[in-house]
């Protein structure tokens, strides 16, 4: 006896079969107790595909998304995926530093989008103030909240608040935030990358993020220190009698061949020639660089994960590692870089 | 937008965003990806919008692999134990899980199979499936029996895992 194949089963319990054709099926199941129950297991099968493939839901976005999405024309995706709003915090807070003058949020504005409570200049700062802006006022229009006239009640807060954000920037020295923003700049104009430009990237980033969760802002805070901590130009600022700038990322590289330093956001995009792979919807722990490759590094549960890049003569070589990780995992995580 | 555009977007857009996510796991990509398909129907409206949107679409996907790959990237992988996972989940954080197996389960198929399955959850006919994908509808109940049966093979296989990771 012919039995009935599996894929007339399958058209069978989906309501595919002509009806010109049902009668000698029927006939079939009718007399073969092993194709019925084999349509019985195709029926189970069908079922519990769909249940499995619909537990698959896009996910929404929360009420507080910006809503703006940045899209460059001509191409499909930036080319960085605006994610999260925490890992453009991060980097933001990379560019932040070398624009000179931050302050942290009053704890009732952590419920707001993180990027709106963090980007604030510090407005007691009068001498950075009445200097003219280092990095282009185009980062001015990325801050959401004006900055209030701060009381003297708020200016103690916030100094207090501010502390740890600002550590690693420590004595709010307006010349050597200056020294430091100059020399940040000099640095990446001498790698043929504009900082306009690296503000233009932080824009997108900005403007596309999602909102995080309020206690969320602690997390990033001390990452945020963390990598505020590793960057060499902290130095300069910490010792403001110093009077020549910070070496040059070139410099710093040709040196440091043979071992791991810290690098900011903005050294770690001129080095790889404006552009940076990250993983969507991880927050980068910090940046290093090693000879002319960038590492970002992902602090995980079970590990570190480690996004290396090279910039080569014409691609970016990209290596992913964490040893502790399965393949399969691993595998997943290199389908998310972005 | 012209109003044949905009019945075809409010007829098919949040479907084909579901099929592009099912596919490649990112909303983003997804929503950007369904954008270019109907920027290109609006240039050239096609005559039979459903198979001809998610063709395209899926075309998209197949498309940007291939660039990702010409790149050169390099991959490193270490074979170890799996991660465990998170011990007496509530509702929504076991949803989510049994979703990210589901996705695990659903890279095990081939391109062909998880299209398949994934356009016939969407409502698609064989009809449509075959004229989306390229297929004689001849072929479709195989290709569907054969991605359903490998679907639930594979998934059943991680939930096995997961219990054991659970219970050690």
């Amino acid at each position: 006896m012919q039995h009935l194949d599996d894929g007339l089963l399958h058209a069978l319990v989906d309501g595919e079969v002509a009806s010109t054709e049902l009668a000698a099926i029927q006939e079939h199941l009718d007399r073969c107790a092993e194709c019925r129950s084999r349509l019985d297991d195709a029926r189970q099968m069908a079922s519990e595909s769909g249940t499995l493939i619909e537990l698959i839901e896009v996910p929404t976005r929360s009420p507080a998304d910006t809503g703006v999405r940045s899209r460059r024309t001509g191409s499909r995706r930036s080319w960085i995926r605006p994610a999260m709003l925490a890992a453009s915090l991060v980097l933001a807070v990379g560019l932040g530093y070398a624009g000179g003058v931050w302050r942290s949020p009053p704890a009732a504005s952590l419920a707001a989008p993180i990027i709106d409570t963090v980007f604030v200049p510090a407005e007691s700062d009068r001498q950075a103030a009445e200097r003219p802006a280092p990095v282009p006022s185009r980062t001015q229009t990325v801050m959401r909240q004006p900055p209030p006239p701060p009381a003297e009640a708020d200016q103690q807060a916030d100094r207090t608040r501010a502390e740890p954000l600002n550590r690693a920037i420590a004595p709010p020295q307006a010349q050597a935030r200056q020294r430091s923003t100059d020399s940040m700049a000099a640095s990446a104009r001498s790698l043929g990358f504009r900082l306009r430009d690296s503000t233009l990237r932080l824009e997108e980033l900005v403007v596309t993020g999602t909102a995080a969760k309020p206690e969320s802002a602690t997390t990033i805070r001390a990452r945020s220190e963390q990598l505020a901590a590793g960057r060499r130009t902290a130095k300069a600022v910490e010792a403001p009698a110093a009077p020549a700038p910070a070496a040059t990322l070139e410099e710093r590289v040709v040196t440091t061949v043979a071992a791991t330093q810290p690098v900011t956001f903005i050294e770690a995009v001129a080095l790889l020639g404006g552009q940076i792979r990250l993983i969507d919807g991880l927050v980068p722990n910090r940046l290093e660089v090693i000879g002319r490759a960038v590492r970002v590094i992902y602090a995980l549960q079970g590990g570190e994960l480690v996004l290396e890049q090279r910039r080569d003569a014409d691609s970016i070589a990209i290596v992913l590692t964490a040893p502790w990780l399965s393949a399969d995992s691993l595998g997943r995580l290199q389908q998310k870089i972005r | 937008m012209t109003s044949f555009l905009a019945d075809l977007f409010s007829q098919y857009h949040s479907s084909l965003v579901r099929v592009i996510y099912r596919r490649t796991g990112d909303r983003d990509r997804a929503e950007d990806i369904a954008q270019e398909v109907f920027a290109r129907a609006a240039v050239a409206p096609p005559r039979n919008p459903r198979p001809w949107l998610f063709a395209v679409a899926l075309n998209l996907i197949r498309e940007e692999g291939r660039t990702e790959s010409r790149r050169g990237r390099l991959l490193e992988l270490y074979r170890h134990e799996r991660p465990r996972l998170a011990p007496t989940p509530d509702d929504e954080l076991e949803r989510s899980e049994r979703a990210a197996m589901v996705r695990a389960a659903l890279e095990t198929l081939t391109p062909r199979d998880r299209e398949a399955l994934l356009l016939k959850a969407e409502g698609f006919n064989y009809d449509e499936i075959a004229a989306t994908l390229g297929l004689a509808k001849g072929a479709i109940g195989t290709t569907l029996a054969r991605a359903r049966k490998r679907l639930i093979e594979a998934y059943r296989a991680q939930e096995e895992e997961a219990k054991r990771h659970a219970a050690s």
